[in-house]
This record gives C-alpha cells, structure tokens and sequence, in this order.
C-alpha cells in the first residue's frame, strides 16, 4: 500500500510541479500555446487539488463534489486535444467533436447522481480514452515531419498522453473488474506518473536533457560546416547551413548574409511564391523573384533587428511582438522566430534565423543554441572570406604574370619583321651604292618581303591595342557611322587576298549592301582577324570563302558575314571556350596566337547588339558567323 | 668560299640574311627549325651557323650541341636572339657572339667575319 500511495503521491505532485513551470513560463512568455499548456497542467493540479481537499474535508462523495473533480478530469483529455492543434495542422472538426463530447459527459456527470451506472462509466472512460489516443496520434504524426530536439519533445508529449488514457482506461477496468483493484490502482499510478514524467520532458526538458538531444545535431553541423569551408558555391555554403541549423532545430531557417556594399541583408530564396508580392516601397525589405533574393535593411523584422543590435532575439509571437509585419509573418508561416548575428569580432557576416508557424515548438534556451549555430556559421563564412582574397589574389598574380608574358612575347615578336625591314632595306641600299642600280626581280622580292613584315607587325599592334582595351574588361566606345558591311568586308579580303600565296581567299556578297550604324574600323578588325585566322589555321593552304547575307529573324533584320576554311578545325572540348580569352585550341600549340582575337571580336560585336558563333570540325575546317543587327535599309536581294 | 647556315623561323628574316651574305659572296644555307638545321648542318659542315636561339620543333640551345658534336667545339656559332638576356644565352649554347634583333647589316657581316677569321 505504501507503495502505491508513494507513486500515487510523486504523481500528482509532478503535475503541481508542472502547473508551476508552465504558468511561470506562461507569465513569461503570454502566447495562446502557454496559455494552453498551463490550462492544461492547471487543470490537473485541480484535480489533485481537489482530490487532496475532499480528502481532508470529508466531501469526497458528495455528489456535486464528485460531478466538478470528474468534470475536470474528463476535461483534461479535451485540453489537450486543442494543444495538439496549437502544435500541428489539426482538424478543427475534431475539437468540436471533442467540445461536443465533452459537454454531455459534464451535463450527465451533473444530472445523473452518484454512484454512477456502469455504462455510464463505460462511456466516460470511452470519451477519455479516444480523445486522448486522438491527441496522442496528433502529437506522434507533428513529432514524426519535425526533427531534432523538436521531434524528441513531441514524442514524449505524444507517449505522456497515451499513457494518461491508459491511466484511466486502467482505472475504468479497476471500477468493473474490483476483485483485482490493488493491481489495477499500481497501474494506474504507474501510468499516471509516467505520463506526468513524460510531459514534464516535452514540455518543459530540463536544460541538460535539451541539450543532450541536441549534442548529434550539434555535431552533425560542426561536422558539415567545417567542410562548407571548401564549398566553391556560397549560396550552396548557405543553403546547406540552413539545411544543417533546420535539422538541429526541428524548424525551418534561412540566413541573411550582410552584403556591405548595398547595405542590406541578402537572404537567398528557395520558393518565391511563399513570400507576399507586393512588398511597398517603405517596407524595408525588397523580393527580387527573377533573381530568388529577398533583400531587408537592417533594423527591420526579427532578424534585421538581430543584426542591427548584434544580439540574439527570441519571439513567441513575432506578429505581437513586431506588428509592422505581422501580416507577413503570418503568411510565411514564421510567428515564431529566433534570430541570431553571425558574427566574428567585428566582423559581421550576416544573421541565422529559425522560425516555425507555432511558438510552442521553441524554448528560452534555443536560443542559445540558435547563437552557437550562428557563432558556428561565422567561423564559416569568415574562413570562406579569407580563402576568397587568397584565391583573388593569385588570380590577380596570375593576370599579372598572364600580361607580362603577352608583353614580352608581342615585343620579341615585333624584332623578327623589324629586323627583316631594316635588313632587306640594307642590302638594297649597299647595292645601290655599289652598282647605281637595283635589278627588277630583285626590287620586287625586297619589297614583297618588307610588305609581309609590315603586315605581321600590324597584327602584332592590333593585338596590343586588343589587349589593352581588355584590360579591366571596360566596355568599348564605339563610334558609329553609316556602313555598308559588304564593302567593310570586301575591303579586308582584298588586302588578304595580295598577301597569301598559297590561299585563295573568295568573295561571295549575297547582297548589294548591308548598311547600318557600326564602328567600322572595329568591325573591320573582326573581319581581320577572322580572315586572317582561317589563313593562319589552314597550313596547307586552301580555299577561304568569305559570305555576306542578310537574315530575317526575331522580327529583325540581321547581316551576317561568314568566314569558312578548310584547315585544321577546332576540338570539340575547345569550341564553347574558344572565344574566351587566352583560350587557344589544343591543336593550336604550334601557330603563333595571343589567345586574344577571338574574345576581342567577340566583346566588339557583341556591344553592337550582335553574335559571333562558330561550326567546326578536326581536319575539315571551321565557319565563324558574325550576326549584326541591321537597320531595315539593306539593299540589293 | 664560306658557307654559313642560317636557322631562323621568320621567312621574312631570313630572306633579308639570305641576300645581304650572298651579296658580300658567301654560300647560304637555311633552315627554318631546329630539326632542319640539325640535318643540314650535319650533312654539309658549314664554316659558320647564324643560330636564332627560340626554334620549333628543336631549339637552339639542342642544334648548338648537335652541330658541336658532329663538327668539334671549333664550329663558329653567332647567336641571335630577339628578347632579353641575349649575352647569358649565347654563352648557354656556347657562342663566340651574339646580336641582337633587329640588329645593323654592316655589325652582323663584322662579327661573322671576326668569327670565320677567328
């Protein structure tokens, strides 16, 4: 017996203890789920209560006495139905049910005088039993989508309940089966304070209990974040954090990075949709949805103040707490919040936060939690910071040494024509000075000599005056005029066409004119150089056919000018990189290129609004395609 | 009559070496990388080599020591070479000179002559 008393007593005694922790943290945090919760305990410290009271006082079977303690009981199954929809997407119908129950077990606990009949009994302990497996059921389906510490705490809260219904399923058979009453009262008591036990845990875990569950979800982010140092992509290095601190949490959590220059809070979005469209102008944040960025000043919701103060906030009830913007905290699903600064010394990187539509599912001292996680991320974020200036400033050693080279290979490059000029120049002045004269043939092999010469260090200087025009990839400044490209292009092939021997460079117009507002001197350049590719690539000479022709497409007018030849080819891995620049083919090793004309014609025409593309193929040639847009004036047909 | 073989992978440049030597009656030979040069020079001893130093295929640093081993260390060679530390690689490949590009007709035929004689 003194057992049994002794169970019965640590029972009832936890759910007073329990009352006093949920009203304190009722008193502390006033929201509708602490209001629920501490009904909920109060409701079963009353019961004790009263149990206790007419005990003392002798009125235990007084039949008023009787229907108000039983009403309270039969009452607590209901209670906690409605937490189980405070916790989760409960149907509401199942409450009504419950409120409908509920009114006629305490109209008949009321009208029918103890003690009562069986079948009485049979349906009250019938009511309890379902409505608090109904509530049991909610608890363990909300535990099972949540993680963490919150799936932990819902489960128990889950059990605590089935457990309460067992306690008085057990007491209902104790009333019909009494030859086995002290058994039926050890279980009871037993259940009884297992549930109490239970929901002390789940509602309110003691803070090493809470941390002790929370130590593998800790270490599973330590663990991921120290390999998100090395994540190439830092929305990816976000994304993952957010991942992490959800499943620590059991919450949804997305991250602000502090982006200096704009002065705002850049937080990147997985699903536009969820957030409201019409963001008004004074609204201190901005939805960019084409580029899945949700843009807050600092100062602003629960998180900008986070940031702003550089400290750790908690609401219960953001759309309370913060009315500004309640509407959209109720329409993210977020009126719960807690919001954390990532920040090393004075560094600041951003801010974590983690959010839930229902307050119950967080604590005080997640918060803390929430901070480390943050603390966590800004170790993060900083080393990626300081990897970053590293690899920026080798690549900038890299450009340097990249430009340094070019240099000193156009330069070495310029001696040999220079050094064939003035040598051919010599030997026909010492033969002037020695016979007066300079024979026909020979003129004419001095001066084709010299014009070739001239003509390498002209493409020489063109490419310096490419590169330098790359440089810090400033846009050009093109100067536009009236040109007929068929003309432009006309004009390079013939200079082309006098300085190979050994391709024959063609001519095919399609069209009289194609005249529009280009830089023509630019153009020509791309003319040039294309021209001049397909000679340089072509070793063993060839035919070069270079196309004019105009297009209709997109409701615009275009003129193209092609370029074929049938040399070498492009490799199929360097097609898509080879007008990016430096990039040179890996059959190109042997020709001498900079890797730069083809991304300078590419920059020039692409600032008149037009394409450059190329077909290719090893050993069978390469066609490039230049698209300009046209006026709607082209000539001829 | 001399004979001088003349490497260098600029037609253009030499063209221009080709007419002023044979102006002034030497016998040119020419190559235009390192492999030809090798194999002329091999076949038909030359009294001089005119070795641009940055060849394909073979450079002129290997032509140098192919010419030397075929011919004996007494084989003149004039280095040219087109960007910066010409003395420090003439040395390398072993030459009793160098020049410069773009360099002076009158300098270029002094030097070679100091070599023939020398």
């Amino acid at each position: 017996m003194l057992l049994i008393d002794a169970l019965q007593f640590l029972a009832q005694a936890l759910y007073v203890v329990l009352f006093g922790v949920t009203l304190g943290q009722l008193l502390r945090h006033p929201s509708r789920a602490t209001l629920e919760i501490a009904l909920f305990f109060g409701t079963a410290a009353a019961v004790v209560a009263l149990a206790l009271l007419g005990a003392v006082l002798r009125v235990s079977q007084a039949p008023l006495f009787t229907a108000v303690s039983a009403s309270l009981l039969m009452g607590l199954p209901y209670l906690l139905l409605r937490l189980a929809a405070t916790f989760s997407e409960l149907r509401l119908i199942y409450v009504r049910a419950a409120e409908v129950g509920l009114t006629l077990v305490v109209v008949s606990l009321f009208v029918v005088p103890p003690p009562y009949p069986l079948w009485m009994l049979l349906a009250l302990v019938l009511y309890f039993v379902v409505v608090a497996v109904g509530a049991s059921l909610s608890f363990v389906f909300q535990g099972s989508r949540s993680s963490g510490v919150t799936r932990r705490r819902l489960q128990c809260v889950a059990w605590g309940s089935g457990l309460l219904g067992l306690d008085i399923l057990v007491a209902g058979l104790g009333a019909t089966m009494p030859a086995f009453v002290e058994f039926w009262t050890v279980v009871g008591a037993l259940c009884g304070l297992g549930s109490g036990v239970l929901y002390f845990v789940g509602f309110a875990p003691p803070l090493w209990l809470r941390r002790t569950w929370q130590e593998p979800a800790l270490r599973a982010f330590v663990a991921r974040s120290a390999q998100l140092v090395r994540e190439p992509d830092i929305v990816q290095a976000i994304r993952d954090l957010e991942d992490r601190t959800a499943a620590a949490m059991g919450a949804a959590s997305t991250i602000g990075q502090w982006i200096e220059p704009e002065g705002v809070l850049r937080f990147y979005v997985r699903n536009p949709n969820l957030h409201p469209r019409d963001d008004p102008a004074d609204s201190g944040y901005a939805l960019h949805a084409d580029l899945g960025v949700f843009d807050l000043e600092p100062g602003n919701m629960i998180a900008g103040r986070a940031f702003a103060q550089q400290r750790p906030i908690f609401s219960s009830d953001s759309a309370r707490d913060d009315p500004r913007y309640a509407e959209y905290y109720r329409s993210t699903g977020s009126l719960a919040a807690m919001a954390a600064p990532i920040s090393a010394g004075a560094h600041r990187f951003g801010v974590l936060t983690v959010y839930a539509a229902r307050a119950p599912v967080f604590a005080d001292s997640d918060l803390e939690l929430v901070q480390l996680m943050a603390d966590q991320a800004a170790v993060v974020l900083q080393s990626r910071a300081l990897i970053e200036d590293t690899t920026q400033s080798r690549a900038r050693q890299e450009a340097a040494r990249l430009k340094d080279e070019f240099l000193a290979s156009i330069s070495h490059d310029l001696r040999n024509p220079l050094t064939a000029v003035r040598g051919v120049t010599q030997v026909l002045e010492r033969r002037i000075e020695r016979d007066g004269t300079v024979e026909r043939d020979r003129l004419a092999s001095a001066l084709s000599n010299i014009r070739g010469a001239t003509n390498q260090m002209a493409s020489l200087i063109d490419q310096l005056l490419d590169y330098a025009r790359m440089q810090g990839d400033r846009p050009l400044e093109l100067t536009l005029s009236s040109t007929d490209l068929v003309e432009l292009t006309r004009r390079t092939v013939d200079s082309y066409a006098a300085s190979s021997e050994r391709h024959r460079i063609q001519f095919e117009a399609g069209v009289e004119r194609m005249v529009g507002e280009y830089d023509a001197a630019r153009l020509e350049r791309v003319v040039q150089n294309l021209v001049g590719n397909a000679v340089k690539y072509s070793p063993d000479g060839g035919v070069v056919v270079v196309r004019t022709m105009t297009e209709r497409s997109q409701g615009k007018l275009w003129g193209l000018i092609s370029v074929e030849d049938h040399g070498m080819g492009i490799p199929e891995a360097d097609v898509p990189l080879i007008f990016d620049r430096f990039h040179r083919a890996a059959n190109a090793a042997g020709v001498p290129g900079s890797g730069l004309g083809l991304s300078a014609s590419r920059q020039v025409v692409e600032q008149h609004g037009g394409t450059i593309s190329v077909q290719s193929e090893v050993g069978r040639g390469s066609t490039f395609v230049v698209r300009l847009p046209m006026a709607c004036q082209a000539g001829g047909a | 009559v001399s004979i001088v073989l003349v490497v260098d992978d600029d037609a253009n440049v030499r063209e221009a070496i080709q007419w002023a030597l044979e102006d002034e009656g030497f016998e040119v030979e020419t190559a235009a990388d390192g492999l030809q040069a090798i194999q002329r020079g091999v076949a038909r001893r030359p009294d001089l080599v005119l070795l641009d130093l940055t060849l394909p295929v073979l450079d002129g640093y290997r032509v140098a020591s192919d010419l030397r081993a075929a011919h004996g260390t007494n084989l003149p060679i004039l280095a040219m070479t087109a960007d910066g530390q010409a003395q420090a690689k003439a040395m390398r490949a072993g030459a009793y000179a160098f020049v410069r590009k773009p360099f002076e007709l009158g300098r270029l035929l002094e030097i070679i002559r100091q070599g023939l004689d020398g």
